[in-house]
């Protein structure tokens, strides 16, 4: 075949194909009428045909670029991922999260150690002698934190404080949980750093409110949402540790194959923690703080921890039996 | 023996049609640009939003509420950018797609959700220590040129051009074609030289005028020393590049390009009307 008859035959396909292009980007593939995908297909298996011709005859880069782009583009289109639909996000919190979840449930153990043992130990420390509290957190910090639990709760004024305080739990909530994810990636030190120092913090300012006698409004205020605050942490922690797990132990593959292979999975979970701590912060802001009698808030609260527990781990287990 | 990979800011890709595609990666300043560009975006996104809360807020009885809003905006902002850009945008935020940057699965293919959700937030260890330090190391070491997002998630940011097709019309409007050249020893250019001399035709705009004759005799002289006559060997000292636009076009007129035809005419300016693309 002689390039300019080559050319002069296949230009009509390829403008044809460029067509098809511009309206499967600036659509969906789900616009096309059945016989547009059938024709799609084949004028890129041909485009494909085309540029493996035009490279073997070596007729020049101009035309093969340009038909290494069509190539590109229909390749682009053709091998879409499937766009997130409501149902597949849906699919994902009522059974593929807490399936992954319980897939990876020694990372989850050994998370929770590490934010549950270092706290304990500080937090009884601090009951014993209120006054090594400062060694973790300044004075103005305490002060602040007893004279919080020092008033008694009250129902919202009207100004939309709890909005705003979403806001504030969003931003400062979750971004912790990210970082405490994402740090898991240097070995997972990062994800440990971040799991023991907010375990002090928190283990701290408990023994602290304790010993002062603020012990009922204190847990009164933190049992509901902590039930999603708390497995939040520790299940983004997970996440870390399945990232720095996978370098530091790679079994058979590389280490950066590792990485890839588990990535997928551990950005998931660590997902799934963010939207945890989304429900978490709006519990803190509107339900924690109100002015409903502590016994209700336990009853809630404890009730709140049963559906966190049960959810993950009971959610999605038929489908798991039958695919 | 294999031949080594080439050094070059290339990444190949072999289709499931059994093609290898070519992917021009994106090279650091382009990618700092590019956010740069986004930062400047989230900035000014900032900026109209406090501004509109400024002007509401005194407004409202329940005052604390817009700044719950732009709380959650920072947030999103912070984290999400990227992900809901990439994710929703065919792999590109703002800045991307000025810069004409797409982010790109290895393989070739769009970025799923968690890919861009994965590679947006390791960002938080590229990030690291100071300045984007991580990840400026990373895309230096890496043959991709990938952060460490983007080695974990598997992408890469690849540069998109859009190629057009120059008419060979336009290009070789003011060029005649050699006068009776092509019985002289019954000698054709073959296909391969011609594609070599149109890619230097459409690249000889951007050439100094002396560099472009530099680069041009050394196809020149072994073709003119085909064409035994004299003539043709004093053009071509003269002008190597214009020579070797009237070698194009003349061969690749298909009636001039008939060597049979002892001098014959030299081809109608029209000839080579209705062949679009060459």
């Amino acid at each position: 075949v002689k390039k300019v008859r080559f050319l002069k035959e296949r230009q009509a396909s390829w403008q044809r194909f460029e067509q098809l292009l511009l309206k499967a980007e600036r659509a969906r593939f789900s616009r096309f009428a059945g016989t547009e995908v059938s024709e799609f297909s084949r004028l890129f298996r041909e485009v494909c045909y085309d540029l493996a011709t035009v490279r073997s005859r070596d007729w020049g880069r101009e035309i093969e670029g340009y038909l290494n782009d069509l190539v590109v583009r229909g390749h682009n289109g053709f091998y879409r991922a499937p766009p997130g639909r409501p149902r597949a996000m849906a699919r994902f919190f009522l059974g593929e999260f807490p399936r992954l979840l319980r897939a990876n449930v020694a990372y989850f153990w050994v998370a929770l150690a590490l934010f549950c043992i270092p706290g304990t130990i500080g937090g009884v420390v601090v009951l014993r002698n209120p006054a090594l509290a400062e060694r973790i957190l300044s004075a103005g910090e305490l002060s602040h934190i007893e004279q919080m639990y020092s008033e008694s709760f009250e129902d919202g004024d009207g100004t939309g404080t709890e909005a705003g305080m979403t806001g504030f739990y969003v931003y400062n909530n979750v971004g912790i949980a990210f970082r405490c994810y994402a740090t898991g990636l240097l070995l997972g030190v990062g994800t440990v750093f971040f799991l023991v120092s907010n375990s002090l913090t928190i283990g701290t300012i408990t023994g602290y409110l304790v010993s002062q006698g603020h012990s009922e409004r204190f847990f009164s205020f933190v049992i509901s949402h902590g039930a999603f605050e708390l497995t939040a942490i520790v299940i983004a922690g997970a996440a870390g540790l399945v990232l720095g797990h996978s370098i530091v132990h790679p079994g058979a593959s590389t280490r950066l194959e590792s990485l890839k292979r588990r990535g997928l999975d551990s950005v998931r979970l660590a997902t799934g923690a963010g939207a945890m701590l989304a429900v978490a912060a709006l519990i803190e802001a509107f339900w924690s703080p109100s002015g409903a009698p502590n016994t209700l808030k336990f009853a809630v609260g404890s009730l709140l921890w049963i559906l966190v527990i049960s959810y993950l781990a009971y959610a999605g287990r038929e489908e798991a039996r039958t695919p | 023996m294999p031949a080594p990979a080439p050094v070059d800011t290339l990444a190949r890709i072999e289709t499931p049609e059994n093609v290898w595609l070519t992917f021009r990666l994106a090279g650091l300043p382009t990618r700092m640009l590019a956010y740069l560009l986004d930062l400047a975006f989230r900035a000014l996104l900032v900026f109209a939003m406090s501004i509109v809360i400024g002007l509401i807020s005194p407004l409202l009885s329940f005052a604390a509420f817009p700044m719950g809003v732009w709380l959650i905006l920072i947030f999103l902002l912070e984290w999400g950018y990227g992900t809901i850009f990439e994710a929703f945008w065919g792999g590109k935020t703002p800045g991307k797609h000025i810069l004409r940057l797409r982010v790109v699965k290895t393989g070739g293919f769009a970025v799923s959700f968690y890919d861009s959700m994965l590679r947006n937030l390791l960002r938080a260890v590229d990030v690291l220590p100071v300045f984007y330090g991580v990840g400026l190391v990373s895309v230096l070491l890496t043959r991709r040129m990938q952060r460490l997002g983007d080695l974990v998630a598997g992408t890469i940011v690849v540069r998109e051009k859009r190629r057009r097709f120059t008419e060979k019309r336009a290009l070789l409007r003011d060029v005649a074609p050699l006068a009776g050249a092509t019985h002289l020893s019954g000698y054709r250019v073959s296909e391969r030289s011609l594609a070599l001399i149109d890619s230097f035709a459409r690249r000889r705009p951007e050439m100094h005028s002396a560099r472009a004759n530099e680069v041009a005799s050394i196809l020149a002289s072994p073709l003119a020393e085909r064409f035994v006559r004299g003539d043709l060997e004093d053009e071509h000292l003269r002008e190597p590049s214009e020579f070797l636009l009237r070698v194009l076009k003349t061969f690749t007129d298909s009636p001039a390009a008939q060597p049979s035809v002892p001098f014959a005419a030299p081809p109608p300016d029209g000839a080579l009307r209705g062949r679009g693309i060459s």
